[in-house]
């Protein structure tokens, strides 16, 4: 099927439009001749409907801020839950904590971007072996996650929670102004002012975590093998960075976790149960825990030695079997990414990854494929992108099926992480009236060990082909 | 009988003295004349020591500041009948409780609405509080209070508490969540009224976080001024600080009366209230009284307003907008070690050397310190005509010399330090017919004799009535 001359026109309307709106490819070269929708696609119910929409197809999953959906131009996508798809094919998926299954992800799908920072419901190495980048949101939270962390700071510091619960009940039995002032001595307790505050992590959330406290009177001693400049930037100038966790612990009155979720134990390079007896004979016996990073983190069994043996609390946003009824411990509901600010913020970080993916091929905030960023070209090239394993001989593979075409590469790159490899090459059209890319895409994409591949020139929702099991789908 | 006892032992009392003496002459002053109604104990009286009467638990660490040899302090279980000086926190001080030789009262904490301050003036006693000694721990548990106010924290915890009761925590957690969410300050406008210890390091902190300050002071001081983040919009009236704000913190005192007759109850009401943002949130850890109950609960009816305080509230204690939490603002171990040592550190201030400052009904007093050889006068009277005169007469008479003097008023009553120089006197300097006479003056409430010696020294003018 070739393009008609009215979805030429159609194009050209786009890149008109296109020319207003930032960092958005547009295309003015020759007419592109390329395959669509030929063979191969199980799940398309009515193909002339969704060959004549030429716009991409988003979908999602949980409720998105509709502030981060806004930033998806109307003319170029269509953006509805995958609940109300009804099994329409979508190019993109947006979701927050939805588990998502494998049937939910369409042979159409390009990219799936999560809104929020750990993507644990998500079957990250199956879509890696799909050839499908899964991006996230890293920071986008952190403000809001911070805020929670000095909240908890503060309620670890006295019974304030017991306190209110106590004057409910007072204010039941009619005795809150006589009892007050004689029981909140049961609730007082000590000011973080002067105090120290060891963060083991120093990213995002733990380096701003670091910096308010610093602001608000605090020695602040820190944690992190990968400390990167851009957070150490972020850092108090009289923090103390030291070599190890129980270092860090050793003399700090609070403590915040803020470390991703590794599956393993540690021995196995992992992060599960990290904070485990050996790390927690190192705290003072009435230091504050906060964990607002994940549960498991935290061995309960070792936590809840630590509350019974001294006057240590464990303030946490997840829960805890072992330790949630504990006089010390405060379990709050999962909520440190819970505010309009961070929901907006990681709706619109999730939509300009995929808008860039989507319609430059760039890649960014991806937790399975490589960073990768190629300028756009002055020239009317054809950008075409290639996913491919990772194995030997690849690269010169592709590029000999290019110079067998006749086709001059004016650009490529191409970066790898672990098991795949990613390329983004643009193609130069030589002046010539029309390109035929239908066999080149085939011959490419056929080739032993690549996954999928895009011909972009701003049409959305066209050019995708992929090599499912031998098989060409495109 | 315990007369005799006593004339016995007051011989014993004239010995040569301790505190901050420099050869000085023996000095005579007249001391237990019997008119003391309440002995209490004598046996266990320490002669040469001030003692200290404290109420409700002081900090220790506070109460360290008076040095053992010349301070004995004793707590409510032991009897403290001849207590020079009262230390106290929130126990409610009635006259009874104020021995006659009580020369002066300090609370570890900031107001003194429990302490009859007017009648402790006419008694011509000086209150002294702690300003300031408590600001860090109010400020933390107001910026606490604006984190409470932002997203259902309390709601969410108590519900995670009977989640983990039915066992379904986990599966449930994230479903649930979503009823706890809300937002963040960063960004957010903050309106403090009162910017005087605790509200200007509220509004410091609160921008470190990111918030836009708004702020309201008819008496802003310099002090408090350099406190204050240079982004501060200052507005000229509570209404014009609280349009727009998205958090508001009352830091004002609590001065008895409606604002139309001067006082700050109610202050909080319909006409300010009517300015707010239908989702601000309000946290008053100042007193429950400068918000007018009523208005607030219309307001949080007809928004999604929030009200976060540390005081309690008759009418809207379980709404579910609203967050009270036990008077919690003081109650940390540091404020009260601060306040203690600095509530002590007044008291000895003023018994040792006449000096006042901090108190909330004497004027701020100072005079350098006691030259060689001068012993120091105070007296305190009322604030009529006159007295200044007859003082200096009253000296001049005797042919005592004033070597420097220092006299203040506030309000109805006033205060004079006067160094007496015992130069070109003999061996023993008496002291007794001047400070009658000084004290029997009309107007004069009552007068010390700092020489060195704790406890002695102390007349007083009770209705005409020397005692002494």
């Amino acid at each position: 099927i070739t393009m008609s001359a009215l979805a030429l026109a159609r194009s050209r309307a786009f890149a008109s439009k296109a020319a207003q709106f930032k960092n958005l490819r547009f295309y003015t070269g020759p007419e592109i001749e390329f395959e669509h929708l030929s063979s191969g696609w199980s799940n398309v119910e009515d193909l002339e409907e969704f060959k004549k929409s030429g716009r991409y197809a988003l979908q999602t999953f949980n409720k998105i801020s509709p502030q981060g959906l806004a930033t998806y131009p109307k003319e170029e996508y269509d953006v509805e839950a995958y609940a109300d798809a009804n099994g329409r094919p979508a190019h993109a998926l947006m979701l927050r904590s939805h588990k998502l299954q494998e049937e939910e992800v369409g042979t159409s799908v390009r990219c799936i971007a999560r809104c929020g920072a750990g993507t644990n419901n998500i079957p990250v190495p199956r879509m890696t072996e799909l050839g499908i980048p899964v991006f996230n949101t890293p920071g986008a939270n952190a403000n809001a996650v911070k805020e929670l962390v000095l909240c908890g700071l503060f309620l670890g510091s006295r019974r304030v929670i017991d306190g209110i619960n106590h004057m409910k009940d007072l204010g039941e039995q009619g005795v809150a102004r006589e009892r007050v002032e004689k029981d909140k001595a049961m609730f007082g307790g000590r000011e973080i002012k002067g105090k120290t505050l060891a963060v083991i992590g120093l990213g995002h959330i733990g380096s701003a975590t670091a910096r308010d406290g610093a602001s608000l009177g605090m020695k602040t001693v820190g944690y992190d093998p990968g400390l990167s400049v851009e957070s150490a930037l972020n850092l108090p100038k009289t923090m103390t960075l030291v070599d190890s966790i129980s270092s860090a612990v050793a003399n700090a009155d609070y403590i915040s976790l803020n470390i991703p979720y590794i599956k393993g134990t540690p021995e196995e390079g992992g992060t599960h149960g990290i904070i485990g007896q050996a790390v927690v004979r190192h705290f003072k016996p009435d230091a504050v825990i906060l964990n607002f990073a994940r549960g498991e983190l935290v061995d309960s069994d070792a936590m809840k030695g630590f509350l019974d043996a001294g006057d240590g609390r464990y303030i946490s946003d997840f829960p805890d079997d072992l330790c949630w009824d504990h006089k010390n411990a405060v379990i709050m509901p999962h909520l440190g990414a819970s505010t309009e600010e961070a929901e907006d913020q990681a709706a619109c970080m999730a939509a300009e990854t995929i808008r860039q993916y989507l319609q430059n091929g760039t890649i960014r905030h991806s937790v399975n494929f490589p960073d990768t960023d190629l300028a756009v070209q002055e020239k009317d090239c054809v950008r075409v992108t290639v996913v491919n394993q990772n194995i030997p001989g690849m690269l010169s593979k592709m590029t000999e099926v290019f110079a067998g075409h006749n086709v001059n590469i004016v650009q490529q790159v191409n970066h790898s992480k672990g098991d795949i490899a990613y390329n983004v090459i643009d193609l130069d059209p030589a002046g010539a009236d029309t390109m035929n890319l239908k066999d080149l895409q085939k011959e490419v994409t056929m080739l032993e060990g690549v996954l999928s591949s895009r011909i972009l020139f701003s049409a959305p929702g066209v050019g995708y082909a992929r090599n499912i099991d031998g098989k060409y789908h495109v | 009988m315990i007369l005799s006892r006593f004339a016995l032992k007051s011989k014993q009392f004239q010995q040569p003295v301790r505190i901050a003496m420099r050869g000085l002459a023996d000095v005579q002053v007249e001391h237990g004349r019997a008119q003391w109604a309440t002995y209490g104990d004598i046996e266990n009286y320490n002669q040469g020591k001030y003692q200290i009467k404290t109420f409700n638990k002081i900090s220790p660490v506070g109460l360290s500041r008076f040095p053992g040899e010349e301070y004995d302090v004793r707590g409510q279980e032991k009897e403290a009948a001849n207590a020079h000086a009262i230390l106290l926190r929130s126990h409610k001080l009635q006259e009874d409780d104020v021995p006659q030789t009580v020369r002066a009262i300090a609370r570890c904490g900031a107001g003194t609405n429990n302490i009859p301050v007017v009648r402790m003036t006419e008694l011509g006693i000086p209150v002294f509080n702690t300003p300031g000694a408590n600001a860090n721990a109010v400020k933390e548990l107001v910026l606490c209070g604006m984190l409470l106010g932002s997203r259902r924290i309390v709601d969410g915890v108590n519900h995670m508490k009977s989640l983990g009761e039915q066992g379904i925590a986990r599966e449930r957690v994230e479903k649930d969540k979503a009823m706890f969410g809300g937002r963040e300050l960063k960004g957010k406008t903050l309106a403090v009224i009162g910017l005087g210890h605790i509200g200007s390091m509220t509004a410091r902190d609160a921008e470190s976080l990111g918030m836009k300050i708004k702020g309201y002071d008819p008496g802003l001081s310099i002090e408090a001024a350099l406190k204050l983040p240079n982004t501060i919009d200052l507005a000229d009236s509570i209404s014009a600080a609280v349009a727009g704000a998205d958090y508001i913190s009352i830091n004002i005192p609590y001065i008895k009366g409606t604002p139309e007759e001067g006082g700050t109850h109610g202050i909080i009401g319909k006409d300010i209230i009517s300015h707010f943002s239908p989702d601000a949130v309000l946290l008053n850890f100042a007193r429950g009284e400068l918000v007018d109950s009523e208005a607030m609960k219309e307001f949080l009816e007809s928004g999604n307003g929030r009200y976060v305080s540390d005081f309690p509230e008759d009418l809207l204690w379980n709404h579910e907008n609203v967050v009270i939490l036990p008077h919690l603002g003081a109650s940390t171990e540091e404020a009260e070690d601060a306040a203690a040592s600095m509530a002590a550190d007044t008291i000895r201030d003023f018994l040792e050397t006449g000096t006042i400052v901090n108190s909330v009904n004497f004027p701020n007093t100072s005079l350098p310190d006691r030259p060689e050889h001068a012993v120091r006068f105070t007296v305190v009277n009322r604030n009529i005509p006159g007295v200044l005169a007859h003082l200096t007469e009253a000296f001049a008479s005797e042919k005592l010399n004033i070597m420097q003097q220092i006299n203040q008023s506030r309000g109805e009553i006033a205060y004079n330090v006067l160094d007496i120089s015992t130069e070109g006197h003999e061996n023993v300097v008496d002291f007794k017919n001047v400070q009658e006479k000084i004290t029997m003056i009309d107007g004069v409430v009552s007068t010390r004799v700092i020489y060195g010696t704790p406890g002695k020294g102390y007349a007083k003018n009770l209705e005409g009535e020397y005692f002494i």
